[in-house]
């Protein structure tokens, strides 16, 4: 499994343009992201290699990418073993309740079925404010699921609240916010010669 | 029905010659020095194993029934299982037992720990007539050499003790959860979380430091800097220990880093000492593993003190592959 090259795991989407910036930022040089590569030399003996959030850990874990810039809600839903070294300090946002207007939290009342595409994160809070609850997993569009009758409520991403506003939804309540953070493989974390990270 | 992940796909003729390349090496050397083979029983009556593991490793334990008798666990350790029969051959010692073993345990996968259900470890234990640091210095040095045998390249061997991060959570006497939450953010290596607790528990100067000893890179004059405040928390007598068994191992085996990682321990509840691990390039996780564990055999009714590590052959027979 022995690389030349050392490996960090970028995800895909919103967090991509500010890891990149932060990459240039440190001295690496900004890969063309346009083209369907998705291994891209970024100088200094590293490249970046372009993934969906929720499979960064995974790599990293395994140790086929060194390090992954990847949400917290990952880390905290999935519970990776991987070192955390640090939040970066981009990627803001927060992870919510939301639900149909209008709508009364009546905690100890009928099991409240929420839909989510995080249901450690959303039974550990939702249980901690008092609702019993009934998770319905999702992997996408849980905005949908009130409207539809699958679920009363949503525990989902939220950043501006445009999606939730334009799907009849409201948030109720911030359960944690979220920001992106920089992970090691534990092994390949002692091996790394140069700390640019902590600088 | 599902597939269950982390199953065994077995190993073939170029994988078993590995292993057992990598057994011969081990037990030559952990025989010539005098640690005798053993091997522990596959299935325990469940109570008996559930006594003689962390209860990390319990939740891990895979159970059956057998027409139906009582639960058996499955062998998911094996220091268990050493540590089940000394206890039932031996009420007291008048020397050190040294017993060495190889083979397979069964672990429960979970998200943070994904290794697979199956996996083959060899290991030795030093079992001590009393609790103390009796071999603590014999079972470095053999972990050292093994690391050697094992001919993985650039290898690093760390140094860790419970008794420089231990006191200091005793001190903060958190509740359960939040002493939980601790040794994992500790584990972690995330300051973040750590930052996050504190806030939710209470922050202290022994969460500071704890804080600052999370990222050292394993250099023992970065932990030197912080001595004011380890002589003040009253853990720099343990410090120094370290410190002497780190140089003494760096003297004595000039092929080998050592390093100093005082926080990167999983199961703080079930080592009572000096903790060593070891990693190799190209290796996601830790090669070796094992410390000092003086509490397991007093919850077996023996006065026994216990000094242990681990090969993980599964993982080392994966890297190279």
């Amino acid at each position: 499994m022995s690389r030349h090259v050392a490996r960090i795991a970028l995800t895909k989407g919103r967090l991509l343009e500010p890891a990149l910036a932060w990459l240039e930022g440190l001295g690496f040089v900004r890969p063309d992201v346009e083209g369907r590569a998705l291994s891209l030399p970024i100088g200094r003996g590293w490249e970046a290699v372009l993934l969906k959030g929720s499979d960064v850990p995974v790599f990293v874990q395994n140790g086929a990418a060194d390090l992954g810039v990847v949400g917290s809600d990952v880390l905290e839903e999935d519970g990776p073993d991987v070192y955390d070294l640090r939040p970066l300090g981009f990627g803001a946002c927060r992870l919510s309740l939301a639900a149909p207007s209008p709508w009364e939290a009546k905690p100890g009342a009928a099991a409240l079925r929420v839909a989510t595409k995080f249901p450690r994160l959303a039974e550990e809070h939702l249980r901690g404010l008092g609702f019993m609850i009934r998770i319905i997993r999702l992997s996408s569009s849980a905005e949908l699921a009130p409207q539809l009758g699958l679920s009363d409520v949503i525990v989902d991403i939220v950043d501006s609240g445009r999606t939730l506003r334009e799907n009849g939804l409201r948030e109720v309540q911030v359960l944690c916010p979220i920001q992106a953070h920089l992970v090691a493989n534990r092994g390949a974390y002692r091996f790394i010669k140069e700390r640019w990270w902590e600088g | 029905m599902s597939a269950v992940e982390g199953l065994n796909p077995g190993l073939w003729f170029e994988e078993t010659a590995s292993l057992r390349a990598l057994e011969l090496r081990l037990l030559g050397l952990w025989g010539g020095r005098g640690f005798a083979e053993v091997v522990p029983p596959f299935l325990l009556p469940e109570t008996d194993a559930l006594a003689a593991s962390s209860e990390a490793l319990s939740s891990r334990t895979l159970k059956v029934q057998v027409n139906g008798g009582g639960p058996l666990a499955l062998r998911s350790d094996f220091t268990a299982g050493v540590a089940w029969m000394v206890s039932r051959r031996y009420r007291s010692l008048n020397a050190a037992l040294r017993v060495c073993y190889s083979g397979a345990v069964l672990r429960r996968p979970t998200p943070d720990r994904p290794e697979r259900l199956e996996t083959l470890q060899g290991g030795c234990e030093r079992v001590s007539p009393a609790a103390g640091l009796e071999g603590d210095e014999e079972m470095l040095r053999l972990a050292a050499e093994s690391l050697l045998a094992l001919e993985v390249k650039g290898p690093v061997l760390e140094l860790g003790h419970w008794g420089l991060v231990g006191p200091l959570m005793d001190r903060m006497a958190w509740p359960a959860e939040g002493r939980a939450a601790l040794e994992s953010a500790l584990n972690r290596k995330s300051s973040s979380a750590l930052a996050a607790l504190g806030g939710r528990f209470g922050q202290s100067p022994e969460l500071a430091l704890l804080g600052d000893l999370l990222h050292l890179g394993g250099r023992p004059e970065a932990v030197d800097a912080l001595a004011p405040r380890l002589r003040a928390a009253g853990v720099m007598a343990v410090w120094a220990q370290i410190r002497e068994f780190g140089g003494l191992l760096g003297r004595e085996f000039p092929g080998l880093a050592v390093r100093l990682e005082p926080t990167d321990v999983r199961h703080w509840s079930y080592y009572t000492g000096l903790t060593v691990k070891a990693f190799a390039p190209g290796h996601p996780f830790a090669v070796l593993s094992g410390g000092r564990y003086d509490g397991l055999y007093p919850a077996l009714g023996r006065p026994f003190g216990a000094f242990g590590f681990a090969v993980h052959l599964g993982r080392l027979l994966e890297g190279e592959s």
